[in-house]
């Protein structure tokens, strides 16, 4: 479905040029979960702007469903591809409705017919009762506003849905009513997702299969139950496993002790 | 390391069941006052802080876990009220101090580290400038030489390697858990015997929070200082912690051994429990917790 060959993104910081991506190659297919694990800076969130054409200056080759992608993407690949970001107060306009937010890519996209249908359905969807639809962002919770903005990427019907750290501003509680939702959507829809997250235990318990990421390049690829069974190959996932179990002082000495 | 021995670390050395508790709460409360009604924010919380020991006080979001902080520090205004039964930190009231007499407390025998240490650190300041000013500011008899003297040594305590090369940074050179590690070596260098850190390690990646954790599990083994870390990170505390209390929409609906998280009896804890992914849990649907109402006149102390 998701076809990424040798990608490669390069930021320009003053005079100074900074790898963000060095030759990235990943295939996802059709109706997977893919997660993508890093800590802040590997570049995980780098290929998903790119995917979902945010990120303009790169090189490589990039493709969806067999079709291949420019620079520029065009209306119908929006519509086909859709992006969720970590904090939803930031991605949705405060003063404009969940109502405006969701008819929104209708507009755009001139499907406005059955707005109202569509409109309702969406925020069935996602588990929000209809009295949320005239509502402003700041009248919601953080719960409530993610799962705006899951409706709002979910109305155009799109194929892959690019997650990028969906549930890390949430309380856990909040965080498991989300990825809940997440998974039920997948099943119901047939969706692919890229699942981007800093954490390895909702990245390993959502995907299908993963690539940890470091320094803008993949150090490792597998499936979820290697992770699951505790045998990731590459030293650093296994740093990523221990850490993301809790606080232990023996694993804590050991990372002093590196520089 | 060598570091200044704190005012008071000498006269109570132990920090057996014994002795009095460091810092001691009993029923606090924190009330805000609006528009539409008063907001209770804290409701009746009990506590203790012992000397080398390590409480974690999680909850979600919006539990009063973070104004609790603040009320002990002395840092909420009007209109908030702060009422307690008893507040008290080695032996001293708290709530009867004025606020001179609270910021004489405040850095040199309590001390606060927050979430980000790029919004603590002044921006135009070079790191080692502040470190000295900070120091010099609670012990103002301390010459310039000397603070910076002791911020070195901090420094080399938190273990940042380039020391000198920290010192005439800018705190926009600086990484995430190196931005941390100085606002923990600022706090140090006071030599606190409380350390209250609220969510410290939430803005850092997983393996950097871990490295700033043993560098506070050191110093509190090493100075027998007492910590308070407030988190919502359930495993992290689990781990790192000696106790912890559970806060809920203002109230501690249980305190129990940090090793007894995975074991804790109130069914908020076992909800909040349930509900984390694990890496090799079951990958069904997470449990998604109930709020049962009762939970909101329940608690009121450990």
């Amino acid at each position: 479905m998701i076809t990424v060959r040798d990608l490669t993104v390069t930021f320009r910081a003053g005079n100074r040029l900074v790898p963000a991506l060095r030759g990235v190659s990943l295939d996802v297919a059709s109706g997977e979960v893919f997660g993508l694990v890093g800590e802040s800076g590997s570049g995980k969130s780098t290929v998903l702007r790119v995917l979902a054409g945010l990120t303009r200056d790169w090189s490589g080759t990039l493709a969806i469903a067999g079709e291949p992608l420019g620079r520029r993407r065009t209306r119908a690949f929006h519509a086909r591809v859709q992006m969720v970001f970590q904090d939803p107060y930031g991605s949705l306009h405060p003063r404009h409705t969940v109502d405006r937010a969701l008819s929104e890519p209708l507009r755009i996209h001139r499907r406005a017919a059955d707005r109202d249908a569509r409109v309702l359905r969406a925020l069935d969807d996602v588990g929000l009762d209809r009295s949320f639809r005239f509502r402003y962002p700041h009248q919601l919770s953080g719960g409530q506003r993610q799962r705006v903005a899951i409706a709002r990427a979910l109305i155009l019907e799109p194929a892959v849905l690019l997650l990028d750290e969906p549930t890390s501003a949430l309380d856990v509680s909040v965080q498991a009513e989300i990825l809940n939702l997440l998974r039920r959507l997948r099943s119901e829809r047939d969706l692919t997702m890229i699942l981007v997250s800093h954490d390895l235990t909702v990245v390993g318990h959502m995907a299908d299969r993963l690539a940890v990421m470091r320094h803008g390049q993949v150090v490792e690829e597998m499936p979820v139950d290697r992770l699951a069974r505790g045998e990731p190959a590459h030293p650093y996932t296994r740093q990523l496993l221990r850490a993301a179990q809790g606080y232990d002082p023996a694993t804590a000495e050991a990372l002093l002790a590196e520089p | 390391m060598t570091m200044p021995p704190s005012p008071s670390s000498s006269s109570s050395p132990s920090s057996s069941s014994s002795a009095p508790p460091l810092l001691e709460i009993d029923r606090l409360r924190v009330d805000f006052p609006t528009e539409t009604g008063v907001v209770r924010a804290v409701r009746d919380v009990s506590l203790t802080v012992r000397r080398g020991e390590r409480v974690g006080l999680v909850g979600e979001s919006g539990s009063g876990k973070t104004q609790t902080g603040r009320s002990v520090l002395g840092l909420l205004r009007p209109p908030a009220r702060v009422s307690a039964a008893r507040l008290t930190f080695d032996g001293q009231d708290l709530l009867g101090l004025s606020e001179r007499e609270h910021r004489r407390l405040r850095g040199r025998r309590m001390a606060m580290i927050l979430q980000d240490p790029r919004y603590s650190l002044n921006p135009v300041m070079r790191v080692g400038a502040q470190v000295v000013e900070a120091i010099r500011a609670a012990e103002p008899e301390l010459s310039r030489r000397a603070a910076r003297a002791r911020a070195r040594e901090a420094l080399a305590a938190v273990r940042l390697h380039d020391v000198d090369r920290v010192l005439e940074a800018w705190p926009h050179e600086l990484s995430g858990g190196m931005g941390q590690r100085v606002m923990i070596a600022m706090m140090i260098a006071l030599g606190p015997d409380l350390l209250i850190a609220d969510e410290p390690t939430s803005a850092l990646d997983v393996t950097v929070r871990l490295q700033v954790l043993a560098i506070l599990d050191e110093l509190v083994r090493a100075r027998t200082m007492g910590l308070l870390l407030i988190s919502h990170d359930l495993p992290l505390v689990a781990g790192f912690c000696d106790r912890v209390a559970v806060l809920y929409a203002g109230r501690v609906m249980e305190t129990v051994a940090a090793a007894d998280l995975a074991k804790a009896r109130h069914p908020y804890t076992r909800g909040l429990m349930a509900a984390l992914p694990s890496v090799d849990g079951p990958r069904g649907d997470l449990p998604v917790l109930d709020r049962d109402p009762a939970w909101l006149s329940e608690g009121g102390g450990p």
